[in-house]
């Protein structure tokens, strides 16, 4: 016991247990392996880690683009639709038949006076601005040609029409834009030739997606169907038209303004004189004038809320949701 | 004697180290400033677009008889619906009033148009469309394309994003180089 205990003295404890140098091999890394160990792995796992984000990224950015680009083709079909609703219908003098005609806008819409055409062009077409051009994608483009709005939602008759771009990434085939072919950028077809016809319109996006819709659109069977094709090129005036100039819309086609109680409209021309209402038949009351009878060719007094207007020749009035034709 | 080997860095390897250190950060702290700068730009730029598609909605909804239309005023970096009596972005419930630049939480935010001007209306109409002139300035033609500079810049604004407004479009873009006498130097868009 006694011996021990003076071992545990720290100076006679080396010669008790006198220091053997040990002969075991460390087994171990050492600071520098495990440092570029470290390294290395944190370069191999940021090179996955990258990868696996780039890839997130891009598949986060395609479903954006993709969201982005459906959201906007159904702002563009939703203008088309909007416009083309409360549009009227008009004639061209020349009658001629469109697909005739070597020039190829699709949809011609007149409305209040203003012309508006829906047709797609090459993305780097002269009629549109230069700016235009660096911020859209082509083949194609679909525009609106025609002239602004007003505040109160009217168009714009005494302004320049103007082009604006509604959707891009347009598909090209056979080197054209747009024509009468399906399986254009743009195409449109005419169901029927009753006063709201449906036209079945078709856009071929570039990168395989296609839309399809249905829209109401004034035209008058007297002229089948030829009023609602703008065969002419330009869309930017209303007396060049290629095939055929306009008719004067005024005389015949009205769309009554209804912001009073005191309006009136007396058609003067020999033709059909139709009328428009923004609203479904079911909103107007009609009657021969302000206080009794029924509405007839000769009078007819269309009534809504606290607005209405005083009719003559009427030939037809034209609801969003059917057409009326007075007796008489 | 006992020579014990002392283990330490020598001043030349920490000089080094130090060095290198700085090196890193002389890139990474500018770049990750430019980094946030941009990203406070996006962002000022994504809650213009949102509020636009807000009162555009609106319009659509709401504004029903002719005169009706949804006006809103950008001015020192503040979106709101003007007064106007056939606003119906300032009925009940009026479309809130947005302060940009502390919805960001900047410092800096600077905004111009390509009409020019320091305040600016957008109109929609109850199509949806953006009307060519204004409920509180009719007299006044608005060229569309209508195009926004945000930057964080007044004068030397390397960063720069671009909201294009047109008809019936919204589209956001940028532009990297410094602002030159013009602002309308072309910027790449990158979606509606």
């Amino acid at each position: 016991m006694m011996g021990i205990d003076v071992c545990r003295h720290r100076v006679l404890m080396k010669i008790c247990f006198p220091i053997v140098k040990s002969t075991i091999a460390q087994h171990g890394y050492t600071l520098v392996e495990l440092l570029v160990g470290v390294t290395l792995g944190s370069v191999v796992l940021a090179f996955l880690g990258g990868v696996l984000l780039v890839s997130e990224v891009k598949v986060a950015a395609k479903i954006q683009r993709n969201l982005a680009a459906k959201d906007a083709a159904n702002r563009a079909i939703d203008l088309i639709r909007r416009e083309a609703a409360s549009s009227r219908y008009f004639r061209i003098t020349s009658f001629a038949d469109p697909s005739s005609c070597s020039s190829s806008p699709i949809v011609f819409v007149q409305l209040d006076g203003g012309v508006i055409c829906i047709k797609s062009v090459p993305v780097n077409s002269t009629i549109l601005d230069a700016q235009y051009q660096k911020a859209f994608d082509g083949p194609c483009i679909l525009v609106r040609v025609g002239v602004p709005y007003n505040p109160n939602g009217e168009l714009n008759t005494s302004a320049a029409p103007i082009v604006q771009p509604l959707l891009d990434g347009l598909a090209l085939d056979g080197g054209s834009c747009s024509s009468r072919s399906a399986s254009n950028g743009f195409s449109v077809t005419l169901a029927s030739n009753n006063f709201n016809a449906f036209a079945g319109m078709t856009i071929n996006m570039a990168n395989g997606t296609i839309f399809k819709f249905r829209t109401l659109v004034p035209s008058n069977p007297m002229y089948a169907g030829n009023d609602f094709w703008n065969p002419g090129n330009s869309c930017l005036t209303t007396s060049s038209f290629g095939c055929g100039a306009i008719e004067s819309q005024s005389v015949y086609h009205f769309k009554p303004l209804m912001q009073s109680s005191s309006e009136a409209i007396q058609p003067i021309g020999s033709k059909e004189n139709v009328f428009y209402f923004q609203y479904p038949s079911s909103q107007y009351l009609l009657r021969e004038d302000a206080t009794s009878g029924y509405c007839s060719y000769t009078k007819c007094y269309v009534m809504r809320e606290n607005k209405a207007v005083q009719l003559y020749k009427v030939d037809a009035l034209i609801f969003p949701d059917k057409e009326v034709r007075p007796p008489g | 004697m006992r020579m014990i080997s002392r283990q330490a860095f020598t001043l030349l390897e920490l000089i080094v180290t130090v060095a290198v250190i700085g090196i890193v950060l002389s890139v990474v702290i500018p770049s990750t400033y430019t980094y946030l700068q941009q990203q406070k730009l996006r962002q000022a730029s994504n809650e213009l677009v949102s509020y636009l598609l807000t009162a555009r909605a609106r319009a659509l909804q709401q504004a029903v008889e002719p005169g009706e239309a949804c006006e809103i005023k950008l001015d020192n970096n503040i979106l709101e619906p003007t007064n106007h009596p056939s606003n119906v972005c300032y009925d009940t419930p009026r479309l809130p009033r947005l302060p940009l630049l502390a919805d960001i939480g900047g410092t800096n935010l600077f905004i111009s148009s390509s009409s020019g001007g320091s305040s600016f209306y957008i109109t929609f109409t109850r199509m949806g469309t953006v009307a060519s002139t204004n409920l509180s300035d009719p007299t006044t033609i608005i060229t569309l394309p209508r195009i926004f500079y945000l930057s964080n810049s007044a004068t030397e604004a390397r960063l720069r994003r671009c909201v294009m407004v047109d008809l019936n479009s919204l589209r956001m873009g940028w532009r990297n180089t410094i602002q030159t006498t013009t602002q309308n130097s072309p910027c790449t868009y990158d979606g509606y």
